[in-house]
């Protein structure tokens, strides 16, 4: 019965008809006085009647019973009772490659064209295609034709794509028109991969509801590589953006800084120049009116666009406020941690009486935190649950934390943080789903594991790592406002973290395809009965370029991919603020979707309680079994 | 079924008057000889002043004349003179139940017992027999109603008909000083439901003080049959004492054969002491029930 809802609750007033029938059944049960002339004759025939009677008053009791159960089934059937669940979302694409005669450019050291990265790309995303997701892939050439038709035969679909060759016919706008219009009556999605070298090019990529992939040469690329929020808290605001050029000519951009929730509001813009190969720095200030997420962004320069937005979330002039709904007195970590939480001005206990109670409450707090009661359907906004039996359901996914870190995949909106590898520890990684509905609730233990957690879709999402004394403290987190929630995660996770790393030995974390040519890393070694991995490269990484993760164990089975990771320093015991956005130069991501849907039971409770009155009708009879 | 008690009839419902002339050719039957304390039509053991011939005995100074035998003077020559058989009154004793018992029925057992003691002490007066009533109740003998001659019939109804049920039943405390204080034996009758399991201790006290002893047995459809069902709480009438029940066919089908079995045992008891026996229902039209019944039964002739 857990996680059952009902579409007309009100029908589960018909309930108190079982009350009737227990008060009906006790009133059948009353003895009614009758005179007779001499006991002693019903008396003989009551005690050799005894054992029939014993049975026939167990039959009644049954027979009450059944009739309940009838009555409840029916009921719960009226009421139309259903289960939410999750149902898997199945999408379409038609991916056009633009085989314009410029993709025909070598740009690689070793002879590369731009044509064998679309061709790479593409495969790419024909293999990882989410199990029922399908993709018909068409050139750019007469307007578009179709090299492999709709459907999920990767290995027909990959022969076509190596294929492929440059041509002077190319149309990429008539060629993206035409995947719109074979696509369009089953919503799918346009994907043009182009190098944007052309009008037509630049002007297919530019339609709405086409995502474009464009092929990158790297020696253009200028990207942010660092955020860091400077003031806060009452103090004033400023955002020091760290831009890096990683190629091999001096570039120029402007940054420009906008709310995430107001993207047309611009808060402030700044130029700034970087020399090939080197880093600079941009201040730009935040009004006092802004708060929470702002984006900055870089004016388009290069074809690889996957760095030039970054998301970063600024305190607010004010304190943090805080409601703090608990039923009794919050528990110890948790005070000790809102103590240690700078900024908090406001937490107020509470317990929430309704939910028109909590939004009354819940007004003018930044976030909730439920410790240790459950919370209402609607959380209006950020909120952390503390406590198994605030859990909310259904639970999708059991990990164990490891560290704190913010994950977000997007497409739109990638994030790039600069993280030296240097002496990083990557523990045992563990999957986590999150659906892309924003609805999943993560169970978070305080435990000893680090965490992967594999997102998928735009899910904002963040982990805490919360070690507890008490051992059967849990600590939920919802997904909320990722930053917000982040920051507030690292306050919690100042004292007593208490990690034992552990990798399985063999597991492999692959990042070759992100760290680009002259960079390679590879994973993990045991050291002794302690198993503790970590993450070699060779040279320098300057930066993670966001993309495709790939888990594997030494055996090569069981490859997951994933959006984004959380990579934990255990030895320093820091969290790394790390969110790895896919970046616009891989491909749209094509995990799995889900969707809300659900189960309909009314059927079953039907059946159950004609089956229930068949029963009683066979066992008992159509009379009374009681007279 | 319920209490559903009719009420209980006046003195002159008890016995109607055309029903009393049908009663007028009946005599209970005594099947042997009592002396009787009264003259009546009742052959006796006792010789006198009857009209049946009985024997001779010689004559004896003071014997009257008109009772020598001169035929057989001239054939003996000897005086004998001719004795007659005494006729004498019977001592008729009705014990009647009147416990709470019998305070039941579709049809009122105790009006039915009444109106069977009223009959009887009716063919009783008519036949110039002593009519003895008692009530039995609690363990004792009460009421005791005695008259002789027609002409008491009204008494015996005025005293009959007010007669309530009330009581508890205990058969032989109960006619032991009711016997006591009867000096001529004679027939007893009792009438009741014989729901007393100490009945053939009363009805064998009747025999052994030399009664002609009859059991007149009154039961009501609504005891042999009930027609009941549910879950009832089962109060006895005479002691109040209550138990819950389940009114299955079962149940009643056993409580049947309960009852069969207990009146199949009151009947083989008074056939093996020689005692007669009547089952009355209440729901057989009265005129049946004596003239038919009571006959058949060998109360009446």
């Amino acid at each position: 019965m857990q996680g059952l809802k009902f579409v007309d609750p009100s029908a589960l007033w018909m309930l108190a008809a079982g009350i009737a029938i227990v008060v009906l059944y006790f009133v059948r049960r009353r003895h009614r006085p009758l005179d007779v002339p001499s006991l002693a004759l019903w008396i003989e025939a009551a005690v050799a009647e005894a054992p029939r009677l014993q049975a026939r008053r167990i039959r009644s009791v049954l027979s009450l019973l059944v009739e309940l159960a009838v009555v409840a089934a029916a009921v719960l059937a009226l009421a139309r009772p259903f289960r939410p669940i999750v149902l898997p979302e199945t999408r379409t694409f038609a991916v056009v490659v633009d085989v314009s005669p410029s993709l025909d450019v070598r740009v690689g050291q070793n002879g590369e064209r731009r044509l064998d990265r679309a061709k790479s790309a593409i495969r790419r995303f024909v293999v990882g295609l989410a199990p029922g997701d399908s993709a018909l892939v068409l050139t750019s050439e007469h307007g578009g034709a179709v090299i492999a038709p709709l459907g999920t035969a990767v290995p027909a679909a990959i022969a076509a794509i190596d294929a492929l060759h440059v041509s002077v016919e190319s149309d990429p706008l008539a060629a993206v028109d035409r995947a719109a219009s074979l696509v369009r009556d089953r919503s799918g999605e346009v994907v043009l991969v182009t190098d944007l070298a052309s009008v037509a090019s630049r002007e297919a990529s530019a339609r709405s509801a086409v995502r474009t992939i464009p092929v990158v040469d790297d020696a253009t690329n200028v990207g942010i590589v660092k955020l860091d929020v400077e003031g806060g808290r009452g103090a004033p605001r400023s955002l020091r953006v760290t831009v890096a050029n990683f190629g091999d000519r001096a570039a120029a951009r402007t940054a420009r800084l906008v709310e995430e929730d107001r993207p047309d509001r611009l808060l402030g813009e700044s130029p700034v120049s970087v020399d090939a190969g080197a880093e600079a720095s941009v201040v730009l200030a935040v009004p006092d009116d802004a708060a929470g997420a702002v984006r900055v962004s870089l004016d388009p320069g290069d074809a690889f666009t996957a760095d030039d937005v970054a998301l970063v979330d600024v305190p607010r002039a004010a304190g943090l406020r805080i409601l703090v709904l608990a039923r009794e007195e919050a528990s110890a970590p948790l005070r000790a941690a809102l103590r240690s939480l700078e900024g908090v001005i406001d937490y107020p206990r509470s317990s929430v009486a309704s939910p028109e109670r909590y939004a009354e409450l819940r007004r003018g707090f930044d976030l909730a935190i439920f410790d240790r009661c459950p919370p209402p359907v609607a959380l209006l906004g950020p909120a952390i649950i503390v406590g198994a039996e605030s859990a909310p359901a259904p639970i999708r996914a059991v990990g164990t934390i490891a560290d704190v870190g913010v994950v977000e995949s997007s497409r739109e909106d990638p994030i790039t943080r600069t993280l030296d590898f240097e002496g990083l520890r990557v523990g045992r990684s563990r999957q986590l789903d999150v659906p892309s509905d924003g609805s999943t609730s993560v169970l978070l233990r305080g435990g000893t594991e680090p965490l992967l957690v594999l997102s998928r879709g735009r899910v904002p999402f963040a982990v805490l790592a919360f070690s507890l004394e008490e051992s059967d403290s849990n600590l939920w987190l919802l997904p909320a406002f990722p930053l917000l929630v982040g920051r507030l995660a690292e306050a919690l996770a100042v004292d007593g973290l208490r990690l034992t790393p552990r990798l399985h030995p063999g597991d492999v974390v692959d990042l070759t395809k992100q760290l680009g040519p002259g960079h390679r890393s590879s994973l993990l070694a045991d050291s002794g009965g302690r198993t503790v991995a970590t993450l070699e490269t060779r040279g320098r990484v300057p930066w993670i370029p966001p993309g495709i993760f790939r888990l594997r164990s030494a055996s090569g089975e069981g490859a997951r991919p994933s959006g984004s990771a959380v990579i934990v320093d255990l030895e320093r015991r820091e969290f790394s603020d790390i969110r790895c956005g896919r970046p616009a130069a891989s491909l749209p991501t094509t995990e799995p979707r889900f969707k809300e849907g659900r189960q309909e039971l009314w059927i079953l409770f039907a059946t159950a309680a004609l089956a229930l009155l068949a029963l009683h009708w066979f066992v008992f009879g159509t009379g009374s079994p009681r007279r | 079924m319920g209490a559903a008690l009719m009420p209980e009839r006046p003195a002159a419902d008890l016995l109607d008057p055309r029903f009393l002339k049908k009663l007028d050719y009946l005599n209970v039957v005594a099947k042997k000889l009592f002396s009787g304390a009264f003259r009546g039509e009742r052959e006796s053991r006792k010789r006198g002043a009857g009209t049946l011939f009985a024997d001779y005995r010689r004559y004896a100074m003071g014997d009257d004349l008109r009772y020598v035998d001169w035929n057989v003077y001239g054939r003996l020559d000897a005086l004998h003179v001719k004795l007659f058989e005494a006729e004498e009154s019977l001592e008729l004793v009705l014990l009647l139940d009147l416990s709470r018992s019998m305070d039941f029925g579709a049809h009122h057992k105790g009006t039915v017992a009444k109106r069977v003691a009223a009959a009887l002490g009716y063919i009783g007066l008519s036949n110039l027999d002593a009519v003895r009533v008692w009530v039995l109740r609690g363990g004792a003998a009460e009421n005791e109603f005695w008259a002789k001659g027609k002409p008491a019939t009204t008494d015996l109804l005025r005293f009959l008909a007010p007669l309530p049920c009330e009581g508890t039943t205990d058969l032989y405390r109960a006619t032991v000083p009711a016997v006591a204080r009867v000096h001529k034996r004679g027939v007893a009758i009792v009438v009741s439901d014989f729901l007393d399991a100490a009945y053939a201790k009363a009805l064998k006290f009747l025999l052994y003080q030399k009664f002609q002893v009859y059991a007149i047995h009154v039961v009501d459809r609504l005891e042999w049959r009930p027609e009941v069902e549910g879950t009832l709480r089962l109060v006895d009438l005479e002691s109040g004492e209550h138990r819950d029940v389940e009114a299955t066919p079962s149940l009643l089908h056993r409580y049947r054969q309960a009852f069969e079995r207990r009146a199949r045992e009151l009947e083989r008891f008074c056939l093996a002491s020689e005692i007669g026996y009547s089952r009355v229902p209440t729901d057989v039209a009265f005129d049946v029930a004596v003239l038919r019944l009571l006959r058949k039964g060998g109360v009446l002739r």
